[in-house]
């Protein structure tokens, strides 16, 4: 039983109890959260990335009807799942550290912080198939139930339109679970990825299935990742999301459809990807093209934060719809990038709101004189997001070009337009936010340490700045792997 | 001669008869002492049921009227659960009643015996005899609270409609033995392995079928369903949605699944029927339930379209099916006793059971609200509760006979599923509508708090913490499940 991923659920499990009878909930979470790390950080360091597959797994069954699925509650790691867990929980510790001194019925808050930090390292820690759904809906839920009750502006049709968006969705996908469980031959049909990869390879799936299962694969997580069109609860559930719903969901859960894309679609569905990519192509050069463009078109600066957010995950498409290691390497660095340059984004954007009393970029401006550090962790993360090299969004963005490149070269060559656009948005909100006159000049602003609000911010962009320079950490992690899904 | 002791049924009977007794002799007993009795004793017959044969076969007694086989086991310990919830839910509701309080705690205990009894049913009189102790005591408790028109209401139309189910079932009865000469339905089975089906027998299937689809109130027979659910005392509603409705399917499995109408031409029928039947119904069941906003009549509705999943995956005559069925009733159960336990709680305090009435429920009894979240969202079939297993598996099993043909339509089963989904995706939206209200809207006016008895907090607490539990061990649900279909033959159409 000497299992960190094992350990990991007990831990989040227990921050779910107990904030229901801890004295203070808000330092139990940030204890909770606080633990996890340093073991994420030691799973890191036992993961043997030469060995590859999934380590330190525990595993019990629990169904045993002989006709239905047979399921396991398994946990475990491997290459691509580290990178995530180890997001999860700086993510998980920022949001925690961000929410606010001060709220409404304040357990009940963060138990549905502490359920969506569960939800989802069960999400990226299950090795079985229903686990691995369950546990995303584990952390959907609480964040629906967050929007609606601490939600601000907009609150309730935000909420209802994210829950009716992601629950089809969700149904979708299952529909494409199922597909792809009764397509594969009798004697390999499992849930179970370690079963999966021991005995079902890339043509084991019929060639005429695998491309109408990776579309409904690709609908539901798509839904899931806001791919376009399907988009549209994204924007403003961010917008109307409290900061840690939005920085968890954003930064992390908005993962699991492309980890599951990885896990499924590319080792036991190529040939329906390779068919379907001119479909994916198109579809993903619609949020980078069409959603930039709306992107640069908002007067809000959470909507417009959200708006982009979106249009990234075209890049991660990109990534993954290159199927080759260098492309899916970039993809695994995006995503850990992109979450993290999300969650530093929202949070400090909420703090922004906090102060000003608005998002609307015509009410703010001159934050750089008024609040310096709040200032610098906001341009921090807005030029993160676009890719300035050094930090972890760039070494993610050019792998994916790289390995994009042979294949779907005019494909690439459109894209990159996409880092104008994301610096042309950027950069006007980062001027219209943080220079120019200060709306009404008198306010003395308290600065984020003055708060004792600095260190969730400092966390994640130094966590940034650490993939930018060292990404070695998490692609040395995950090549293996990644080699062996390839195969 | 034991083993006529050894009988839950007549155990049941005798207690209740016994409780009656004792309580109209004695002047002084409070609702909560009867109820508790009753509790013991269903509790007590639960624990005899293990005295019974637990072998994998059939056995039979009482001259081959009365089987007990790993089914019969497995529905009688469902139903003795279902009126012992039921009882529990009913002890704080039956304080408010004006009128005959400690009756309405004994009572149900005699509809219990019956469907005890359908369950081990091996011939058409048994099954006729315990279907009508069910309908009949169905029909006082629905119609219990006499002072209430709706209640009154609900009573009239339970017993109209039942009424004429009744006909359709006495009806196909008298074709069956018209055909067969016996009325067992091992001399059915005999009489199928020798001869084609007749006109005659078809008509039987066809009636007797009619007369089950009441007691599941699936489409076209689902019609009192709603109404009767609305007007009748909350833990009869309950006990009419959970045991009832499992009354019917054991009923269904029996006769067209397990054995009787075994025949390979009957198959073609019998799927079809049941396919037609349960897609109805979930059609029906979802879209009624879109714009209604009494939530008993919600559920009444939702139990429509849930009645129709069960018989979807009967309809799929695998034994993936009838696991499916299984999970998928224990799961229901768990679900809507909750929600219709905290409903009975809520209505006297809110004055209504509206979905304004619930509007901000969270602000003011967050454990009623959070109880209600968690039946809703597990009977919307989202993980992880529970309810999701329940529904994986009646797609599951659609799935697996997706390249059949049904109607005489190739690949009709994928249809089904399409319906299943579309019957889900608006489950979603209207088993979250209460959620959206109770969570998201604030108190209309303030009212005082719902207050839960320590004996009714633990009933909330434990089915609660069943529906969240077993959402991620499913191990026990499997268990029970398997037990249903140990040694059984389903008869499969492939």
């Amino acid at each position: 039983m000497n299992s960190i991923p094992l350990l990991l659920m007990v831990f989040s499990a227990i921050a779910c109890v107990g904030v229901m009878v801890a004295p203070s909930p808000r330092r139990f979470s940030l204890l909770m959260a606080l633990v996890n790390v340093p073991l994420v950080l030691v799973l890191l360091g036992q993961y043997d990335a030469a060995a590859g597959g999934y380590q330190q797994v525990v595993s019990w069954r629990v169904m045993d009807l002989p006709h239905f699925f047979p399921i396991h509650l398994a946990f475990g790691v491997d290459g691509v799942s580290l990178p995530l867990v180890l997001l999860t929980s700086v993510v998980a510790l920022a949001a925690v550290g961000a929410s606010p001194q001060q709220v409404r019925r304040e357990r009940e808050f963060f138990l549905c912080l502490n359920l969506i930090v569960c939800g989802a390292y069960g999400a990226f820690l299950s090795l079985d198939l229903f686990f691995l759904y369950v546990f995303h809906e584990v952390a959907l839920i609480p964040t629906f139930l967050m929007i609606g009750i601490w939600g601000g502006h907009d609150r309730k049709a935000a909420a209802n339109q994210m829950t009716l968006y992601l629950a089809a969705g969700s149904m979708v996908l299952l529909a494409g679970l199922l597909a792809f469980f009764f397509a594969l031959p009798e004697g390999v049909r499992s849930l179970d990825l370690r079963e999966l990869a021991g005995g079902v390879s890339s043509g084991t799936v019929a060639r005429g299935d695998q491309g109408w299962i990776f579309l409904l694969l690709l609908a539901g997580f798509g839904a899931l990742v806001s791919l376009w069109p399907l988009h549209s609860w994204a924007p403003r559930g961010y917008a109307a999301a409290p900061a840690p719903a939005a920085m968890l969901h954003a930064g992390v859960l908005k993962k699991f459809g492309l980890y599951g894309l990885l896990r499924l679609a590319v080792p036991y569905l190529p040939e329906g990807m390779q068919a379907m990519s001119q479909v994916l192509l198109v579809l993903l050069l619609a949020n980078i093209f069409y959603i930039g463009w709306v992107t640069i078109a908002q007067k809000d600066l959470t909507l417009m934060l959200g708006y982009s957010s979106v249009m990234h995950m075209g890049f991660l498409f990109l990534g993954l719809v290159s199927l080759n290691l260098t492309g899916l390497t970039g993809l695994v660095l995006l995503m850990v990038a992109h979450g993290l340059s999300a969650a530093l984004l929202f949070g400090t954007a909420s703090e922004i709101r906090e102060r000003a009393g608005s998002t609307l970029f015509k009410d703010l401006g001159g934050l750089a004189t008024r609040t310096p550090v709040l200032a610098f962790l906001f341009i921090f993360g807005g030029l993160a997001s676009i890719g300035v090299p050094g930090l972890g969004n760039f070494a993610g963005e050019v792998l994916v070009f790289f390995g994009a490149w042979k294949q779907y070269t005019p494909w690439v060559m459109l894209a990159l337009w996409g880092l104008v656009i994301s610096a042309v948005y950027m950069l006007r909100a980062i001027r219209a936010t943080c220079y120019g006159e200060p709306q009404e000049p008198s306010a003395a602003w308290l600065d984020l340490p003055a708060a004792g609000r600095a260190w969730p911010y400092a966390l994640l962009a130094l966590a940034l700045l650490v993939v930018g320079v060292f990404p070695g950490i998490l692609s040395g992690a995950a090549r293996t792997t990644l080699e062996a899904l390839l195969k | 001669m034991n083993s006529f002791f050894l009988m839950p049924e007549l155990q049941l009977t005798l207690w209740g008869v016994f409780m009656i007794v004792v309580e109209s002799c004695r002047k002084q007993v409070t609702v909560a002492e009867v109820a508790h009795m009753a509790m013991l004793g269903l509790a007590l017959v639960f624990a005899g049921t293990w005295l019974l044969p637990q072998g994998d076969g059939q056995v039979l007694w009482a001259n081959g009227l009365y089987a007990i086989d790993p089914p019969a086991l497995f529905f009688k310990r469902f139903f003795l659960a279902s009126a012992f919830v039921v009882v529990w839910m009913s002890i704080d509701y039956a304080g408010q009643l004006p009128l005959a309080r400690n009756e309405f705690v004994i009572l149900p205990l005699f509809p219990t015996a019956g469907m005890m009894l359908l369950a081990s049913a091996a011939d058409l009189i048994t099954f006729f005899v315990a279907l009508e102790l069910v309908t009949v005591s169905f029909y006082v408790l629905v119609a219990f609270q006499r002072d209430r028109m709706a209640s009154l209401e609900a009573g009239t139309k339970y017993l109209v409609v039942g009424a004429l189910s009744t006909g359709f079932l006495v009806y196909g009865i008298a074709f069956l033995f018209g055909t067969v000469g016996s009325t067992s339905l091992a001399a059915l089975e005999m009489h199928l392995a020798k001869d084609v089906p007749t006109p005659g027998l078809m008509l039987a299937l066809a009636l007797i079928l009619s007369g089950l689809g009441f007691k599941v109130a699936s489409v076209p027979f689902h019609v009192w369903a709603p109404d009767v659910y609305e007007g009748a005392p909350t833990p009869v509603s309950a006990f009419l949605a959970v045991a009832s409705k499992a009354a019917g399917v054991v009923a269904i499995m029996r006769l067209f699944i397990f054995n009787g109408f075994s025949h390979p031409d009957v198959y073609p029928v019998t799927e079809s029927a049941l396919a037609l039947m349960g897609a109805l119904s979930v059609i029906l069941g979802s879209t009624a339930a879109l714009t209604v906003r009494k939530l008993k009549r919600l559920l009444g509705y939702s139990s429509i379209a849930n009645g129709g999943f069960i018989l979807l995956g009967l309809s799929c005559l695998s034994y993936r099916g009838v696991e499916a069925v299984a999970l998928y009733l224990c799961v229901y159960f768990l679900a809507t006793v909750l929600a219709f336990f905290v409903l009975s709680k809520l209505g006297p305090v809110l004055g209504g059971e509206d979905l304004t009435h619930i509007s901000g429920l969270y602000h003011r009894s967050p454990l009623a609200a959070c109880a209600l979240l968690l039946a809703f969202v597990s009977l919307a079939g989202i993980p992880p509760l529970v309810g999701f297993l329940g529904k994986l598996g009646i797609f599951a099993a659609l799935w697996e006979r997706g390249d059949s043909i049904l109607f005489g339509v190739p690949h009709g089963f994928q249809y089904l599923l399409a319906v299943g989904i579309l019957g889900a995706v608006a489950g979603l939206y209207y088993y979250l509508a209460p959620v959206r209200y109770m969570f998201w809207n604030e108190p209309m006016k303030e009212l005082p708090e719902v207050k839960f008895s320590p004996s009714s907090r633990v009933l909330v607490f434990v089915l609660s913490a069943a529906l969240l539990v077993l959402g991620f061990w499913p191990k026990p649900l499997g268990d029970a499940a398997n037990t249903l279909l140990r040694s059984q033959v389903v008869q499969t159409n492939e």
